[in-house]
């Protein structure tokens, strides 16, 4: 089947999947694509789904990843799975704090700016390395 | 079988009789037997046309992929117009319903004797990440066969639509992770429409809204699925659109 791409506004790229069999995807290109904008068709599209918001139009391929922005998303996931490990850590800091366990007190603080530095981690240039680098303290 | 024009008013015949409809008050459904002809003519009023759904679609909103199906295999049976799919760890249960179409062997589209390549094969069920069985959609097999996929020079590419069922929907845009826009095949009558919708619970606390009021045209309708303040890709989300 083929595929309809675009470029957004904000330099996304939008993705038209084809519905109605009697049309003719030029048809559907004409009547789906906003007035006065470029378009590819496509019969294939290689895109990361989970990665749809780091893609750009791409005159020949209809769409091409932005690893600077494929960086960010992954970066994104990397606070939400962190977001979790760090609220549990604060209820052991406090309960820590109350029996005055200095030594669990530093050890916890340790292990909370570990996380916070999580989103220092180096990714590489391509995007199934990006998908590959998941920092153990996440896991 | 005789050429019958439709009107507003009845149905006339080639030789241009007019049998008018029976309806007798504004939004009764008006039903006329034509006894000879054996054609039944029913008449929706006002009131029963707003019933009507005007547009809807059921999609996975995560299935924009295509690709080469490499160390794969697809099975049909001569007679059959079932067949499985094998392919490691490449599956899940959001893929069911969803179409696929193949292109084998980069230039015969056919798999058992039926043209896969615009048809397509429909995601019947999901056995597991290894296997999943489809219906061919057009027709039974006429013969067996098994395709191996090895790679790009001799195995398969595939692509999906994501797109279950639809009705006039010419298309789904997808503008952004859990944003998409239904463009309709016939306009809307007005842009005061009704949009209802469900998205299934893969992503918690998951809500699906039109985009803005201005972006319920007569043409399109821009719809979000989110959990919260983060767009989600659910692996069902159903669009029912209700208007004049």
């Amino acid at each position: 089947m083929s595929y309809i791409t675009y470029p957004q506004e904000n330099g996304q790229v939008a993705v038209i999947i084809p519905a109605d069999p009697s049309l003719s995807i030029e048809e559907i290109a004409a009547k789906d694509v906003p007035a006065g904008t470029t378009y590819k068709i496509v019969d294939s599209l290689d895109i990361e789904n989970d990665y749809f918001n780091a893609y750009e139009f791409h005159a020949d391929l209809g769409a091409s990843v932005n690893i600077t922005k494929a960086k960010e998303l992954h970066l994104n996931k990397f606070r939400e799975a962190r977001s979790p490990k760090l609220a549990a850590l604060d209820i052991a800091y406090s309960r820590a704090d109350e029996t005055a366990d200095t030594a669990k007190k530093a050890e916890i603080a340790a292990q909370k700016q570990a996380l916070r530095d999580v989103t220092k981690t180096l990714l590489p240039d391509d995007l199934a390395g990006i998908k590959a680098t998941w920092p153990t303290i996440l896991s | 079988m005789p050429n019958l024009a439709l009107s507003s008013t009845g149905i006339t015949f080639p030789d241009s009789t007019t049998q008018t409809t029976s309806a007798t008050a504004a939004g009764a459904i008006g039903t006329t037997q034509l006894a000879a002809n054996s054609v039944t003519a029913a008449k929706l009023g006002t009131n029963e046309q707003k019933q009507i759904c005007k547009s809807w679609a059921n999609f996975n909103g995560a299935a924009i992929y295509s690709g080469i199906a490499a160390s794969s295999t697809l099975v049909v049976t001569a007679g059959s117009n079932q067949g499985t799919w094998n392919y490691t760890a490449a599956f899940n249960s959001g893929q069911v319903g969803c179409i696929y179409y193949f292109n084998i062997g980069g230039t015969n589209a056919t798999l058992g004797g039926v043209n896969v390549s615009t048809v397509g094969v429909q995601i019947t069920s999901f056995v597991s990440a290894n296997q999943v069985t489809f219906v061919l959609l057009a027709g039974n097999a006429t013969s067996t066969q098994t395709v191996t996929g090895t790679g790009a020079a001799g195995g398969y590419s595939f692509s999906t639509s994501g797109i279950r069922s639809s009705y006039n929907v010419s298309s789904i845009t997808k503008n952004a992770t859990g944003d998409y826009t239904v463009n309709f095949t016939n306009a809307m009558a007005d842009s005061n429409y009704s949009v209802g919708g469900s998205a299934s619970s893969i992503i918690a606390q998951l809500i699906m809204s039109p985009y803005t009021p201005a972006t319920m045209t007569t043409s399109s309708c821009r719809i979000y699925v989110t959990n919260t303040s983060v767009g989600g890709d659910n692996a069902v989300v159903c669009v029912q659109i209700f208007g004049n």
